[in-house]
This record gives C-alpha cells, structure tokens and sequence, in this order.
C-alpha cells in the first residue's frame, strides 16, 4: 500500500510537471468556489460538487491509491485524471467568467471582451505546454511508408501467407499494422513494454538476442559476441553473423531486411552465413537492395 | 460503398437511438430528447450489440466470419425494429412536439452568438478535414490496428498473435478478449471494404469527434439551458482546449487528434461527458448504457469502470445535496 501511495503521489508530480490543465482546472473551481452566486441551478451545484469531490480524490494521495487499484495495474495514475471532468469545468468556468464580466463591465464595448478572448486563449496555450513535448514520434510516417513500400516488395510475387520477417526495429513496428498476412520474429512488445499487458506469451532468449544483435548491427564483434552470451573464443571462430543468421531460420525466419549501412564485412558474414544455412536446407536464396535496405529471400 | 458505409455509419446509430428512446420513455420523450441523445443513445447500442454478439462468438468459439454475419443481422433486424416502433408509434408527444422539433422552436439566436456557432462549425470541420487527411495515429501501448489485420487475415479471433502473426502458446487474458472494438472495426472493414487503416485511422477518429461534441452540446443545454451565449462560448472553449491539450496521452485533446479509435478516448470523449449529463438531468438508464458500452470497450474490473464511479459519486452528490440543501435555485429543466 505504501508503494501504491508513493506511485500516487508522484503520478500527481508527474501528472502537472508538463501541461497546467489541472492547475486551470483547480483555479476555475477556486473561483467558482468563490462565486458561489453563478452556480444558479442545482444541475451546475451538482456538478460542481462532483468535480470538487473528484479532484479531491484524485489528488490526495490514499485515496487516489485506491482508486488506482480500482482501475486495476493495467493503468497507470494519470489516467484516473478520466474521472475529472477538467475539459468540462475549464470549459464551463470560461463561459461563466465571461458571461458575467461582459454583463457586468464591458456591455457595449468592444474592446475589452476582445482583450478577454485574447487573454484567455493565451493562458489555455501556456497552460498547455507551449513546447508540446508529447507529440507523434517525428518520422513515424516516413517509416510507415518505407515499410509500406518493403512489404510491397517482399509480397510481390503473390506468395504473402508464408512469410516470416526479420528485419530491423523501424520495419517490423509496422508491418502488422500494414498486413495481417505476413509473420514476423518478434513483435512491438519487444520494445513497447505496455504491449505485454495484453498477453501471457513472452518471447524466448535467443528471439531476444536477435532483436538485439539486429539493433547493434555495426558494433564491435567482442561486444555483440558477449551480449550474445558466447564464450571469448568462439568469437575469434565465427562471427555472430553465423549464429544469429542459424537461429532466425531455425524460428521460421525466411525474408531477412538488414539496412544498407553496414559494412562490407558484416554483409559478406550475413552473406555466407545465409549461402551455408541454405546449403544445408535446399533453399533458393535470392538478395536484392531496395530503398535502403538489403532483402534476403529464403523459398 | 465508402459513401455507403458514411451513411450507414450516419442513420443506424440514429435510429436504434431514437427507437429505443421512445420504447423506453413512452411519447413524453419527445419533449426532451434531442438529436443528440438519439444518436449518442445508437452509438452506446451499436457496441452493446457488438459487445453481446462478440462475447457470445467468443463463448462459442466461432469464426470471424461468423461474427461479422451475426453482426449484421443482429443490427440489421434491431434497426427494423426500431423503425416499426417508430411509424406504429408516431405522433406528437404530449406537449405538441415531434422529435427534435423543440430544438428549432427556441427564439432566434443575435448575430453575435450565430458568429459563436459558426466559429465553433468552422473549428470543428477543420479538425474533421485534419483527421480525415492525416496519417499521424498513435499506437504506442496499443494494437488495434495489428489486431483488425489479424482478424481479418486469419478469420479467428484473439488464437493469433497480432504483433507476430503466430499462434498463442498460452493466450490473452479474458477481459482483453471481451473488448469489441476489433471486432467491431473489423466488421465494418469487412462488410464496406474499406482499408483498415483508413477506417481505423481516419474515419472512426471523426466519428469519435464528432460523437464527442453531440456530448459536450448535449451537456451544454443541461447546463445552461436557452442561454445560446454560454452554450456557444462553453462549445467553443471545449475545441480549443481540444486543440491545445496534446501535451499527453490522456488528455482528451491528444486522445481525439491522434488516437481516437481507441475505447479510452470513446470513454474520455463521449462517454464520461454523456454519463454526467445524464447524471444531472436523472437518466440512470442512459447512465447504465454508459456504464455497459464502457465495459465492452475498456479494459475495467470486472465490468466497473470511470462511469460507474462517475454515477456512484453522483449519487453521492445528489442524495448530500437532499440532505443539506444549499440556497434555494431555479431548478432549470433540461
């Protein structure tokens, strides 16, 4: 309970570190507290009360831990702001303010209910955090469309129901979204750790490695070697090319994407490693290069 | 068949709305109700209905397929209902007043609130057209759209893994599995032919939208009543706050702008607001619509979401407020 406590409260610190819409919120209920007057109907004393006992209990810490429980662990603090209607009583709080000052100052003038507006959109800007920090990851759709044109090319002979891809990070976040038909190594829950909320499944350590080994492609062989649990010798024996390239097609793996920017050697490794795999298997192997991205295919 | 689909999209959710609005009030419903309650009422119908064919084909493991017929018969039989109740049913309600009419009887609105309505209009349109034009959606900790493709792909639901494309080892959790939403894209997807990342991404977010400020003016008239210049000022303030308030992911602005095919912005946006309208005007069996439509869209314990606290504490509230009653108020009807 005191860990719960604690999360709820630091939830809060974090909740108004970024944006000030609950702090709006608080001084629209203050000043309705205040005026008391313009809560005329019992509709709009109902809903103030609401809001005042919402806030409350999202805001102090124990009860706001209860209700964190109540909302279960699959969420975390800032959603139980939900329950507070910040839009609704900012909103109401403006209407009210406004309502009341033009009757009783500005009726005829122009000026000053203007200057109003203007005033009043300027704090709702600040108070939304003018630098806008939380926004869609810059280039996301730039990597949908290059996904969008890989898949193109991987299911461009027709044959899109037994592929299975492993490709880097950038490609594999959107393929799903893209296509239903193609398989892939591992999913989004390899990096976006709230995704595993929705399954009991988890990934097994060598599917790891690979996504690791992929996202460090270009770093030093000691170093890729030893992440990848191998003993010192091995690396002056096989590169980590062999391993990774032996354990992907061992999980299913027949369509390899691997960017253009690693080195000669790294490409020749995979290269060899696919060709001995391949031998092995009977399989026809077949490498194109296509907007940044070297293909290998394995039918 | 995309124009189809609009339209379907446009009239199903209000005719099971205002059917069920009639069967459950008897004609003194025509006093009151609105455009809006009609439709927000189909809306919280259409995932009803989803969310029971949806768990029954779930309980019966049934193919995708299977859901999606069953669906559309369902709706299909449900809006010929309504209608039927609708024409047996017709005629002014007792106060003279037809569906709706009440709203267009009221006084005419000053130049100055007709600009405070077009302003608003003009806003909301605009984030329409950014919506129906944009590509930006953000997935970050959810995977509806890998899970429509799923569906879809596969003709199972919930035995393939969506982020992978494989077979579950083990499975999802039941109260993932209940959620609608993927069924419910999927259907539509399936049924109009429509890309799912266009119905996903775009469409659904605008509907979203829209459904959302049918709540905030449905609440706007419970607040204030005849007073078009807090109603449109209210209104108006709520699209900017929408605007601006991307600074997170819950807030209700980024919830609209970039997710609003999720059940939390559905919850956020339409269902929250419309739960404490009908909070305040008394509608408990509205308010149990909201509390069941949340349940089928949204990760709850055990069915108990925001809504259900949101009616508790309302009637907290209410039964306080008999106890110790403030200054004696206008009790404004809605």
């Amino acid at each position: 309970m005191q860990e719960l406590i604690g999360n709820a409260w630091r939830g809060w610190m974090d909740y108004i570190s970024d944006g000030k819409y609950a702090v709006l919120f608080l001084g629209v209920l203050c000043w309705l507290w205040l005026k008391k007057d313009s809560l005329k109907s019992v509709q709009e004393r109902r809903l103030f009360n609401f809001s005042v006992l919402a806030a409350v209990l999202v805001i102090f810490p124990v009860s706001a831990a209860a209700l964190m429980l109540y909302q279960t662990r699959f969420y975390d603090y800032k959603w139980l702001w939900s329950l507070v209607p910040v839009t609704i009583m900012i909103a109401y709080g403006s209407a009210c303010i406004y309502i009341e000052s033009y009757e009783k100052h500005w009726k005829g003038k122009l000026l000053k209910p203007i200057g109003w507006i203007a005033f009043w959109v300027a704090v709702v800007l600040v108070c939304s955090g003018l630098t806008g920090k939380f926004r869609i990851e810059e280039g996301t759709n730039a990597e949908m469309e290059k996904a969008a044109i890989l898949l193109d090319e991987l299911t461009e002979d027709g044959n899109n129901h037994n592929i299975c891809l492993w490709a880097p990070k950038e490609i594999m976040e959107h393929i799903r979204a893209l296509s239903g038909n193609v398989e892939l190594l591992y999913g989004r829950n390899m990096w976006d750790a709230a995704l595993n909320g929705y399954a009991y499944d988890t990934y097994d350590t060598e599917v790891i490695k690979l996504y690791e080994w992929m996202e460090s492609l270009g770093e030093p062989h000691e170093a890729v070697m030893e992440s990848l649990g191998e003993p010192e010798e091995a690396v002056m024996k096989s590169p980590p090319e062999n391993l990774c390239v032996q354990t992907a097609v061992f999980y299913g793996v027949n369509r390899m994407v691997f960017p253009d920017t690693i080195s000669g050697e790294i490409l020749g490794n995979i290269e060899s490693a696919i060709a001995a795999v391949s031998e092995g298997t009977g399989t026809i192997v077949k490498r194109e290069a296509v907007d940044g991205y070297y293909i290998f295919r394995l039918d | 068949m995309a124009v189809i689909l609009w339209l379907v999209i446009a009239l199903v959710p209000l005719i099971l709305g205002a059917g069920s609005l009639r069967i459950c009030n008897g004609k003194k419903c025509y006093n009151d109700m609105r455009f809006t309650d009609a439709y927000l009422t189909g809306i919280l119908l259409c995932i009803g209905l989803a969310g029971a064919v949806h768990v029954i084909c779930i309980f019966m493991d049934c193919l995708f397929s299977d859901f999606v017929r069953w669906f559309g018969i369902v709706t299909a039989a449900a809006v010929i209902g309504m209608l039927l109740g609708l024409v047996i049913g017709r005629g002014k309600g007792p106060e003279g007043n037809y569906l709706g009419r009440k709203a267009f009887r009221e006084g005419t609105y000053t130049a100055v609130q007709q600009g405070v309505f077009f302003m608003f209009g003009l806003l909301v349109v605009l984030q329409a057209v950014v919506l129906l034009t944009g590509q930006s959606i953000y997935r970050e900790g959810d995977m509806t759209l890998e899970t429509v493709n799923t569906f879809l792909a596969s003709n199972r639901i919930w035995e393939v893994n969506p982020l992978t494309g494989q077979a579950y080892d083990i499975g999802v959790p039941m109260r993932i599995k209940i959620l609608v939403l993927p069924s419910l894209y999927g259907a539509l997807c399936k049924i109009s032919g429509v890309p799912v990342q266009q119905l996903v991404g775009q469409w659904i977010p605008v509907i979203v939208l829209l459904g959302g400020y049918f709540a905030y003016s449905r609440l706007a008239r419970v607040l204030f009543g005849a007073d078009a210049s807090k109603r449109g000022i209210f209104l108006l303030v709520v699209v900017l706050l929408f605007c601006a308030g991307t600074y997170m992911d819950v807030m209700d602005g980024f919830g609209v702008l970039f997710a609003g095919y999720r059940g939390t912005t559905i919850r956020n946006v339409i269902l929250v607001p419309y739960t404490i309208c009908n909070c305040l005007q008394g509608k408990w069996k509205s308010v149990l619509l909201c509390i069941l439509a949340e349940a089928c869209i949204v990760w709850t314990l055990y069915g108990m979401g925001i809504c259900l606290l949101t009616a508790v504490l309302f009637l907290g509230v209410h039964l306080y407020q008999r106890r110790f009653p403030g200054k004696e108020a206008v009790c404004r009807s809605s």
